[in-house]
C-alpha cells in the first residue's frame, strides 16, 4: 500500500508536486532527480542496508554499463547484467526464507531489472549514458518502482527529455484523474474484496466446500485484479503528475479470456522484460524463437518466480503453461478471435478460476503442500453453518456498493462508453465531463474517510520517521 | 477547447484542496494532542496518527453499520430493528450460530448424563427438604429468533436448549425451567432481553421469577407474597449500546431499548451482607422465625441484579450466590426451602459436568 499510505498521499505527494511546481519550470530533471531521491530515503530510512542498496544499483549499473563497452566482450557484459538479477533473487531468499529478520527493501525489484536491462542494452550497442543523474533518475524513478510499467532505458531517456517533460495543467489534471481511478480500484475494490477472502478463508480453512472455494477463487481473481490495476493507474497517474508521460496500462478483468491476456493485463512490466531480455536471447541460442511452448513456459516461469521466488512454487507453472497451450491451439486469445465469442466466454471462465488458484497458492504461506491439504478437505460437512457465516461477512450493501465503484472505475474507460461520448452534444458531453470529475472526486474523498482507514493492516510504513 | 481547461482546472483545484484538508487535519489534530500531553500521541507516524483518528474511526463504523448495514468483525449478527447477536459466545466460545442451525446437537448418551445430574441434583435437595430447580436462561437470539437476519432462516428445532428441555420433560425431570415460552408469551409486553447485549432486562428477569414461583407454589402449597403482572410497570429507554455494540465500537451509534422497572415499585428489604460474590437480603416484614428462604446460584452479577428486587421482595431471606458448586448441606444449614440454579443457554455444557 505504499502509494495509498496516508504519508504519501497526504504529505509526500502534495509536496512533491509544490516543490516540482515551483522549482521545476527551468530545471526538471532536477527537481524529478532530488524528488526520487528524498522518496527513496523516506523509504527505507529504517534500515540502513536498504538505504544503500539502490544507490550501490546505480553506481553499479553506470560502471558495468561502461567495463562493458570498454572490454567490448558480450559474456562480460551479459554476465554483468545478470548480477542484479541474481543479487535481487538473493535478497529476496533473505528477507522471505531466513531468520535473520531482514525487512525486503520495498520497490526494488522493477529497479534491478533496469539496472539489469540497462547493461544489456549497452552490451547489445546503446549508448552507454555518460550523465550519472539520468541514469539515477531511470533506475530510481519511484512512481513505476512498485509494479512498472516497465520502460527501457532508451524509451525512459525520450520520455524525460527536458521538451518530453510536460508539467502542464492538462497533464497534471490528467495524472491526478488516473490517481485517483488507481487509489480507488486498490482500495474501495481490491483491499476489501481481498479483506473478504481472508476473512472467509479463515473461516472455511478446516472444511471447505465447493460453493465456497468458488466464491473464493472469485474474490482473490477479482481482488488481485483491481489491486494491481490500481497500482497501474496510480503510477502512471503520478508519472503524469510529474510530467512524464508513461504509456497507460489497459487492465480490464473481463476482457481477458486467457492466461496469456491476464499476465499481459497485470504482467505487463515482467513479460515486456522477459521478452527482450530472456526469450529473444535464450531463443536465438536454442534456435526456437518460434516456439509458442518455449515463449509461454519462459514467461509464466518468470511471472511466478516474479511474484514469489520459491522454487516449489514453480509447479504453479504447470497448470498455467498447460492453460495457456490450451488457449493458444485454439486461438483464443484476442489477436486470433474469429467467431469464438461463446468458447472465449466458457475459457474465461476457466482462467477466473485457473488464477483463483495461482494467486490462492501465491498468498498461502507453507507453500504448496498447504494449498493441496484445503483442496482435498473440501467436504459438505458444516456446509449450512460456512455459509451462513459467509452471508454475515457478505450482509448489507457494502460489497455491492464496492461492486458499483468498481464497474464506475471500468465502464467509462470501455469503447462503447467513448463512442457513446463521441455522439453527444456539445452542452451535454460537457455535462458528463462536470459529473465525472464530480463523481470521481466524491468516491476520492469516501475512499479516503471510509476505506482507507479500515486498512490499517497495509500500515505499511514508509515515511515511518515523519514524525509530526 | 475552454471547457477542458476550465475542467482541467477544477480536477487540479478541488483535487489539491482534498490533499491539503487532510494534510492540515492530521497535523492539527497531532499539534492538539500533543500540547494535552496526550502520551499516546507522542512519537507517532504521519500514518499512525491518521489511522488512530478517533473522530475518521467514527465516520467509519457509522458509515459501515448505517449507510451499508455491515459490521467489520466476523462474530457478530446484524438483526432487524437495531439487533445485534453474537455467531460465537465472546466469553465462553459456545458456537451460538451453529447451535441456532441445529449444528451441535447433543448425542442421545450426553443427554442422558444430562438428565442423570439433574436428577441426582434435585434428588439430593429433596431429601433434605428443599426444593430445586435449575434454570436455563435463554440467548438473546433465541428470545429474538424474529430479528434474526433472514438469511439464517428460522431457529433449528434441534437446539441444544430444545433438545435437553424435550428429553428431560419426556423423562419426568420437573427440576429444569426454561422460561424461553413464558418470556416471550405476554403480547403487547416488552421484549425481555437487551438489543444489544445477551443478557435479560428487567421484564426478563421479571418472567423467569413468574416460572420459579408458580412452579414453588404449585410444587410446595406454600404462601408467599408474590408480585403479580399487574403490581409493577416497565419502562423503555433508549440507552448507549451494551455489549455487542460497545465491542464493535458501535454503543453510540446502535442504542439499547432498556426495559427497567418503574420507580414506583419500592423495595421492601435490605441487603445485610454484600461481599466476595455472596449476597444476603432480608424482607424488612419478615416473619420473625427468619420466614422463607430462598437460595439463587447465578455465576453472572447482572442476572443477580435483574432478579433482586422480584426474590428480595418475595422471600423472606435470599442468599445469592455467585457459583453454581454449593452443596445442599450448605442451603440446608441457611434454612433454605427453593435452591435455584441459573445457567445461561450457552453454559449448558456446565451440566454435562454438574457433580
Amino acid at each position: 500500500m505504499l502509494f495509498t499510505a496516508p504519508a504519501f498521499v497526504f504529505l509526500f505527494l502534495p509536496l512533491a508536486t509544490i516543490f516540482c511546481a515551483l522549482f521545476g519550470k527551468n530545471r526538471k530533471k532536477l527537481c524529478l532527480i532530488c524528488v526520487c531521491g528524498v522518496f527513496h530515503i523516506m523509504l527505507n530510512l529504517h534500515s540502513l542496508w536498504n538505504l544503500v542498496w539502490l544507490p550501490l544499483l546505480v553506481l553499479y549499473a553506470y560502471f558495468a554499463a561502461r567495463i562493458a563497452v570498454g572490454v567490448k566482450r558480450r559474456v562480460l557484459g551479459v554476465a554483468m547484467g545478470a548480477l542484479p538479477v541474481v543479487w535481487l533473487i538473493l535478497v529476496r531468499q533473505l528477507a522471505y526464507f531466513s531468520d535473520f529478520g531482514y525487512v525486503y527493501p520495498t520497490g526494488i525489484t522493477l529497479p534491478a531489472l533496469c539496472a539489469a536491462a540497462y547493461i544489456w542494452d549497452v552490451t547489445y550497442g546503446d549508448t552507454a549514458e555518460e550523465d550519472f543523474r539520468e541514469l539515477w533518475l531511470y533506475i530510481t524513478f519511484f512512481p513505476i518502482m512498485l509494479v512498472g510499467p516497465f520502460v527501457d532505458y532508451q524509451s525512459f531517456k525520450k520520455l524525460t527529455e527536458d521538451d518530453a517533460i510536460d508539467m502542464s495543467l492538462p497533464r497534471f489534471s490528467d495524472g491526478i484523474r488516473l490517481f485517483i481511478i488507481g487509489f480507488i480500484k486498490r482500495i474501495a475494490v481490491g483491499a476489501v474484496l481481498i479483506d473478504g477472502y481472508d476473512k472467509i478463508f479463515a473461516y472455511s480453512w478446516d472444511s471447505p466446500n465447493l460453493a465456497i472455494i468458488l466464491l473464493l477463487l472469485m474474490l482473490i481473481y477479482f481482488g488481485v485484479f483491481f489491486s494491481l490495476s490500481g497500482y497501474y493507474d496510480m503510477a502512471v497517474g503520478i508519472s503524469r503528475m510529474f510530467g512524464i508521460n508513461v504509456p497507460e496500462v489497459d487492465a480490464h478483468p473481463f476482457k481477458t479470456a486467457t492466461v496469456n491476456e491476464y499476465s499481459k493485463a497485470l504482467f505487463g512490466s515482467v513479460r515486456t522484460w522477459t521478452a527482450k531480455y530472456i526469450v529473444r536471447p535464450l531463443g536465438e541460442a536454442t534456435g526456437r524463437q518460434g516456439s509458442t511452448l518455449f515463449k509461454i513456459t519462459v514467461f509464466c516461469v518468470c511471472t511466478v518466480v516474479f511474484v514469489r521466488t520459491e522454487l516449489s512454487a514453480l509447479l504453479v507453472c504447470i497448470p498455467l503453461i498447460a492453460f495457456s497451450m490450451a488457449s493458444a491451439t485454439l486461438k483464443l486469445d484476442k489477436a486470433h478471435k474469429d467467431g469464438r465469442a461463446g468458447l472465449r466466454t466458457v475459457f474465461g471462465m476457466l482462467t477466473v478460476l485457473v488464477i483463483g488458484v495461482f494467486w490462492m497458492f501465491m498468498t498461502i504461506s507453507g507453500s504448496n503442500p498447504s494449498v493441496l491439504d484445503y483442496i482435498a478437505d473440501i467436504s459438505f460437512d458444516n456446509a449450512e453453518y460456512q455459509t451462513d457465516m459467509v452471508l454475515i461477512s457478505f450482509s448489507g450493501r457494502k460489497y455491492l456498493f464496492v461492486s458499483l465503484i468498481g464497474a464506475v472505475t471500468l465502464i467509462p474507460r470501455t469503447k462503447w462508453v467513448e463512442s457513446i461520448r463521441a455522439r453527444l452534444s456539445v452542452r451535454a458531453a460537457a455535462a458528463v465531463d462536470y459529473l465525472g470529475l464530480a463523481a470521481l472526486l466524491v468516491m476520492f474523498v469516501c475512499c479516503a474517510i471510509f476505506f482507507l482507514p479500515q486498512f490499517e493492516m497495509y500500515n505499511y510504513s514508509p515515511f515511518r520517521y515523519i514524525i509530526i | 477547447m475552454k471547457r477542458r481547461k476550465a475542467i482541467d482546472f477544477l480536477t487540479v483545484t478541488l483535487f489539491a484542496g482534498i490533499l491539503l484538508t487532510f494534510m492540515v487535519y492530521i497535523g492539527i489534530t497531532t499539534v492538539f494532542a500533543a500540547d494535552r500531553g496526550d502520551a499516546e500521541s507522542e512519537r507517532k507516524s504521519f500514518n499512525d496518527i491518521f489511522y488512530g483518528d478517533s473522530v475518521i474511526s467514527d465516520v467509519v463504523k457509522f458509515v459501515n453499520y448505517r449507510i451499508f448495514g455491515h459490521i467489520d468483525g466476523e462474530n457478530i449478527i446484524i438483526g432487524d430493528d437495531e439487533w445485534l447477536f453474537e455467531a460465537v459466545d465472546s466469553k465462553n466460545g459456545y458456537e451460538r450460530l451453529l447451535d441456532y442451525i441445529g449444528g451441535c446437537e447433543y448425542s442421545e448418551e450426553e443427554l442422558q448424563r444430562i438428565a442423570i445430574n439433574v436428577a441426582r441434583r434435585e434428588a439430593e435437595y429433596n431429601a433434605k427438604g428443599m426444593e430445586y430447580m435449575l434454570v436455563v436462561i435463554p440467548d438473546s437470539i433465541t428470545v429474538g429468533e424474529e430479528y434474526v437476519p433472514w438469511y439464517l432462516g428460522k431457529q433449528s428445532e434441534r437446539t441444544r436448549l430444545s433438545q435437553v428441555t424435550e428429553y428431560l420433560s419426556s423423562r419426568g425431570v420437573l427440576a429444569f425451567i426454561n422460561p424461553t415460552e413464558a418470556m416471550l408469551a405476554e403480547e403487547g409486553a416488552p421484549i425481555s432481553v437487551n438489543n444489544t447485549e445477551n443478557s435479560i432486562n428487567a421484564y426478563g428477569a421479571y418472567c423467569i421469577y413468574a416460572k420459579i414461583v408458580s412452579r414453588f407454589l404449585a410444587e410446595t402449597g406454600r404462601e408467599v407474597d408474590r408480585i403479580h403482572r399487574d403490581d409493577i410497570d416497565f419502562y423503555t429507554r433508549i440507552t448507549d449500546g451494551k455489549g455487542i455494540a460497545v465491542s464493535a465500537g458501535l454503543e453510540q451509534t446502535v442504542k439499547n431499548r432498556t426495559v427497567s422497572l418503574s420507580d414506583t415499585f419500592g423495595d421492601s428489604y435490605e441487603t445485610v451482607y454484600n461481599e466476595k460474590g455472596y449476597v444476603l437480603t432480608q424482607r424488612l416484614d419478615g416473619a420473625e422465625d427468619g420466614g422463607e428462604c430462598v437460595v439463587i446460584e447465578c455465576a453472572d452479577d447482572w442476572d443477580r441484579i435483574q432478579l433482586m428486587p422480584y426474590f428480595s421482595n418475595t422471600f423472606d431471606r435470599v442468599y445469592y450466590k455467585n457459583t453454581l458448586m454449593s452443596e445442599p448441606d450448605t442451603s440446608e444449614q441457611y434454612g433454605a426451602t427453593l435452591v435455584v440454579q441459573i445457567v445461561h443457554e450457552s453454559e449448558l455444557d456446565l451440566i454435562l459436568d454438574m457433580r
